[in-house]
């Protein structure tokens, strides 16, 4: 089937870019809505910051709650960019075009998003920077990288990094449309950014050729963070946390949420924005037939876990697997996990007719990222609620207002980040769909004609 | 040779299959000339092969006279020559599957080259029931059974069995199209008997719609028996044999690394093909690029887990996770792992990351034969220290066990073995046309050469995006 | 040797491939030339063009820089302050690897970065011929050509099409160092 249509240059650019030029007022109602629910997050974190984490649910021996669980999520959201962008360019995937920058900014904000709650969780985050960073070469004391927990900034910070960049690297071309087209202040922020860019082959090919390496870099990179986020559990020796599965379990988790958030995105810029001309049915179609696959592994990995924390039989891990599988909330937990995760939206995705239909699309997404935090609640919060032989107490955790206002704002912060980056820069990748009309051909076999395209070896 | 065009030097594409720009006779007509001639060398081969399975299968029944079942350690490298036939054998049909699923043009001439290992299958299913009578019932020691009826032998066998059936399914329904092509062609009466079996099939629409979901499904299907076969292997042959090993990744491990022995298969048995197969303008260098990329992750991936199983007891520092640590990477079967290492991660890593070996034919294959060299010596790595001498029904591992180091009798039988297995896919190769007559017609209708200005390009159609 | 740079706007691939052909017929080589267009055309499409680039060895060198600074923290550290986490050893290999291993492919992707804007020509922000027509949608035919074929090379894209043709002014190179030689890996 015949979807994709080649359209006048100038009609792509006008459209794509006009997140930037116009606010729509969707964007409007975004902006207020999502900004109200930041402003609550600021008084929560606030609230927390003078009076302590007393305002909490966090006790004793079950210090890391929600905020922990969303770090984990938001981690695992960050996955879809490089999954999407860096697997599909690798792959030569055609489909990949008009998902890339969006996916790689969800990334980037995630990220941030994500790299903010350890330190809130803290209650006292100046402090923590002061034990972070105290590379004191006059005493002689360093951080000792023994911890999965310098590891795991060490990650996160190589991680957002290389999304920075390979995010401005890849939209320089744009921001030179951008520099061509705009006055003002915004002529000068362009001209800066896009630093001379002028459109020649050589830029060209070396365009393409640091797609390639920073896409296999970041591939590296992007499967090494969500197993040192899942190292800072497994290191320990408290049952059910420690297991070798975790790293790629979380991983293939955390592409499996992300790239879910990604068709989120789809939808709700086709919607907001009007993309529908460029994010069509067809992109939907073929990212439902990766998530398929995607989930099936997951589900795979997930059972690997579960399987062999009973496999010998040890009490300590029984006993938490038990309250895993029997306690309230653990077992709606379970209930999510498995059918928003996978038994509603997978068996929804294997038909075609489904997986064109982008509002199905787009709730199933939704689902499993429900499914997905509930996953990430569902394993890190039981492990530390029992009392075990080094620890003296058990407690149950339970989250305050704080905490909820907190996950509220994260929810509403990554939405907000990426609506401010559209009225910058454009959301959709210009040149890469300009590109891919530049390659776009057609082969006839008989009365069908087949979309085809150049492919360069 | 290079073209000239508007006074400007237009470089010689990339060379690719040759074979994309025959006419659908010519295909027909070279698969099946290469299916009835095979020259003396395949004759001199199979002899060798099938004396070398021969001696495979006396060393295998002096080694059941002379021990019984009752050793679990004499059964040691049979069990190893089981793991490593399900690591490279058995997986090899998953690269075609790969392939189909994400709808890639390159796979078209390797899709036959890896489904006939699948020929091969009863090699495992035999050695499989052999074993079974060496392992213990799942009381008193960890199981991921759980008191099932009649574990682990019922449920293993339905997977392994079930696992060779469907292998055998997979090649028959996707050769169809291309035995009865030879049925129709070969009128001297010298079509084989197999053919006999595709007298339905006559191309109608419906017919290929059939076929193309079967193998679809097929293959999905393999591979998911596939995962779940080498998981119940990695759990009842190796994990649940030495005391307190319980690494919930090895499974996985056990199946990624399987996959990499695949690709590796499907890479020594393409340029073995292109060399001497008559297969020459199907295997360009477009086939090999691509199967170098997969070999190249699958090598990443095997670090991965490797490193995954490791650091975590490393970190854990129980006396028990020491001693287990020190009996895969360390003391007992130090240089197994090195060799497994080297061979199935750095190599790869080094020489494959470097584009223009990967874009050749020789790189590729030297690493896939190291990868099947590497392989093997982690599969005695592993099966040794499972089979080993020890008490099973203790919790904890509480001394390291002795190393299992093969004999004669070990060699022949692990070398029978895998004779066995290539020999059954050279007599497949007399049946069934390699590489696939309807697949490579199918891929030159979505394939086309066109001029786009200056420059000569290749266009690949894509139906499904 | 005097150079001068000519600009010629082409609305269309068409006739854009039409000039460039015509250049060659008037003498003017391909390395001479570039082409502008505001997305990639399947290479060599404008004839190809033997532009080469040491792209590969940033991330390389970066790699080994971010291998060098991952071993110096993580190493140096644990030797000059000693002290025992859980029996592991005071010279921990394994959460070296890791800390290393992030090193690394942190400096790969900077020096790739790096890499990518040197071999790029950038920063350069005075251009002395250009035009914000060319991310419109047209394509440009840059030609660096000595001031003695300035005209013909005009002249060729204004019969092959171009809609504008523009000149730059005139700028001096050494009369030894032709324009090709300032395009690394030129060959005939």
């Amino acid at each position: 089937m015949q979807e994709r249509r080649n359209l006048p240059q100038m009609e792509v650019i006008q459209e794509l870019l006009l997140p930037v030029t116009r606010t729509t007022m969707w964007m409007w109602i975004g902006f207020i809505v999502l900004g109200t629910i930041l402003a609550a997050f600021a008084f929560a974190v606030a609230w927390m910051f003078y009076w302590g984490i007393g305002v909490t649910g966090l006790n004793r021996p079950g210090m890391w709650g929600f905020m922990i669980v969303d770090f984990v999520f938001w981690i695992g959201i960050s996955h879809a960019g490089v999954m999407i962008s860096a697997i599909l360019r690798l792959t030569q995937a055609e489909w990949r075009r008009p998902v890339t920058r969006a996916a790689e900014v969800m990334t980037m904000f995630s990220l941030m998003t994500a790299m903010t709650l350890p330190f809130i969780h803290t209650g006292r985050p100046w402090r923590t920077a002061y034990w972070v960073f105290p590379y004191d070469f006059w005493r002689g004391i360093f951080p000792d990288v023994r911890s999965a927990l310098v590891m795991d900034p060490s990650a996160v910070f190589t991680y957002l990094t290389g999304t920075i960049l390979f995010i401005y690297i890849t939209t320089v071309p744009d921001i030179a449309t951008l520099r061509d087209r705009s006055t003002g202040w915004r002529k000068g922020l362009y001209r800066v950014l896009a630093l001379g860019w002028q459109n020649d082959e050589r830029q060209w090919m070396i365009q393409a050729a640091t797609g390639f390496l920073l896409a296999a870099l970041m591939l590296s990179i992007f499967v090494s963070v969500h197993s040192i986020v899942s190292w800072d559990f497994s290191f320990s020796l408290d049952p059910v946390w420690h297991t070798s599965v975790w790293a790629p379990y979380f991983v293939i988790g955390a592409v499996h949420s992300g790239v879910s958030a990604a068709v989120t995105l789809m939808v709700l810029m086709r919607w907001m924005f009007g993309f529908d001309k460029y994010i069509r049915e067809e992109h939907f179609d073929a990212i439902g037939r990766l998530l398929v696959v995607v989930a099936t592994a997951w589900v795979f990995f997930f059972m690997l876990d579960v399987f062999f924390a009973l496999f010998n039989q040890d009490p300590r891990e029984t006993a938490v697997m038990k309250m895993r599988f029997e306690q309230w909330p653990y077992t709606l937990m379970l209930v999510l996990i498995f059918v928003f995760g996978y038994f509603i939206p997978v068996p929804i995705w294997m038909f075609r007719k489904f997986r064109r239909n982008i509002k199905l699309m787009f709730w199933t997404s939704i689902m499993v990222n429900i499914g997905m935090w509930s996953e990430r609640y569902w394993l890190v919060v039981p492990g530390l609620e029992r009392k075990y032989e080094w620890t003296f107490d058990w407690n149950f955790y339970r989250p305050g207002i704080v905490e909820i206002t907190i996950i509220l704002g994260t929810f509403a912060l990554v939405p907000f980040l990426f609506m401010c980056f559209s009225k910058i820069f454009p959301p959709v990748s210009i040149w890469e769909e300009k590109e891919g009309q530049n390659f776009l051909q057609e082969i006839k076999v008989g009365k069908a004609s087949i979309p085809a395209i150049v492919r360069e070896f | 040779m290079a073209t000239v065009t508007g006074g400007h030097h237009v470089p010689e594409p990339s060379p690719v299959t040759r074979a994309w720009d025959y006419t659908p006779g010519q295909l027909v007509r070279d698969g099946l000339q290469r299916l009835r001639a095979k020259g003396q060398w395949y004759r001199i081969s199979l002899i060798i092969l099938a004396i070398l399975t021969v001696i495979g299968i006396i060393a295998l029944i002096v080694q059941a006279i002379a021990s019984g079942w009752g050793d679990r350690e004499n059964w040691g490298y049979v069990a190893v020559a089981f793991g490593y036939i399900m690591s490279t054998v058995a997986a090899a049909p998953c690269v075609c599957v790969a392939g189909r699923l994400t709808r890639a043009h390159w796979r078209r001439p390797i899709d036959r080259i890896s489904e006939i290992w699948a020929a091969a299958m009863i090699v495992p299913a035999i050695l499989f029931l052999l074993l079974m009578w060496t392992v213990p019932n799942t009381h008193g020691r960890p199981t991921i059974w759980f008191g099932w009826w009649a574990a682990p032998y019922l449920w293993d066998a339905i997977l392994v069995l079930g696992l060779a059936f469907t292998g055998y399914a997979l090649l028959y329904v996707s050769s169809i199209p291309d035995l009865a092509i030879a049925r129709a062609q070969i009128e001297d009466g010298s079509a084989n008997w197999l053919t006999r079996k595709a007298e339905g099939f006559f191309g109608t629409q419906s017919q290929w719609r059939v076929i193309e979901r079967a193998v679809a499904y097929l293959g999905a299907f393999y591979v998911v028996m596939y995962i779940g076969t080498m998981t119940v292997i990695a759990a009842d042959f190796i994990m649940s044999l030495i005391p307190g090993y319980k690494s919930a990744i090895f499974p996985a491990y056990f199946a990624i690394s399987g996959f990499g022995g695949g690709v590796a298969v499907v890479v020594v048995t393409a340029s073995i093909m292109r060399l001497w197969g008559g297969a020459e303008d199907y295997l360009g260098r477009e086939q090999f690029f691509a199967l170098a990329k997969i070999q190249l992750a699958l090598g990443l991936l095997f670090a991965y887990f490797i490193w995954t199983d490791f650091v975590i007891p490393w970190y854990g520092r129980m006396p028990w996770e020491i001693l287990q640590i020190r009996l895969l990477y360390f003391d007992s079967y130090l240089w197994y792992f090195v060799a497994a290492f080297a061979l199935c991660f750095i190599s790869p890593l080094v020489l494959l990351m470097w584009t223009k070996l990967r874009r050749g034919r020789v790189g590729p294959f030297i690493v896939s034969s190291g990868v099947l060299i590497g392989l093997l010596a982690d599969r005695i790595r592993l099966f040794s220290s499972a089979f080993s001498d020890k008490d099973i029904t203790e919790d904890r591992l509480h001394a390291l066990p002795p190393v299992l180091h093969p004999g004669v009798l070990d060699w022949l039988i692990v070398i029978g073995a895998i004779a066995a297995c290539i020999a059954l896919v050279m007599l497949a190769m007399r049946l069934i046309p390699v590489p696939s007559i309807w697949e490579m017609t199918e891929g030159t209708r979505l394939r086309a050469r066109r001029r786009f200005h200056n420059v000569e390009v290749t266009i690949i159609g894509k139906p499904d995006y | 040797m005097a150079l001068r740079d000519v600009l010629g706007l082409y609305s269309d691939i068409d006739s854009a491939v039409a000039g460039v052909d015509k250049l060659a017929e008037v003498g003017i080589h391909r390395e001479d030339f570039e082409v502008l267009s505001n997305a990639p055309y399947p290479e060599g499409a404008f004839g190809h063009d033997h532009t080469t680039s040491r792209l590969g060895l940033w991330p390389v060198v970066g790699a080994c820089c971010g291998f060098a600074v991952g071993l110096l923290i993580t190493g140096g550290t644990q030797v000059v302050y000693p002290m025992v986490t859980d029996g592991k050893p005071l010279f921990s290999i394994p959460p070296m690897v890791v800390i290393m291993y992030e090193g690394t492919m942190l400096a790969a992707v900077i020096f790739t970065v790096l890499g990518a804007i040197f071999e790029s020509r950038m920063p350069r922000f005075s251009r002395e011929i250009y035009d914000t027509r060319i991310t419109d949608g047209y394509i440009g035919v840059l030609v660096h050509s000595p001031e003695e074929s300035v005209n013909s090379a005009a002249e060729a894209m204004r019969a092959t099409g171009a809609e504008d043709v523009r000149m730059a002014e005139a700028r001096a190179t050494k009369a030894s160092q032709p324009a090709r030689a300032n395009r690394k890996g030129a060959s005939a």
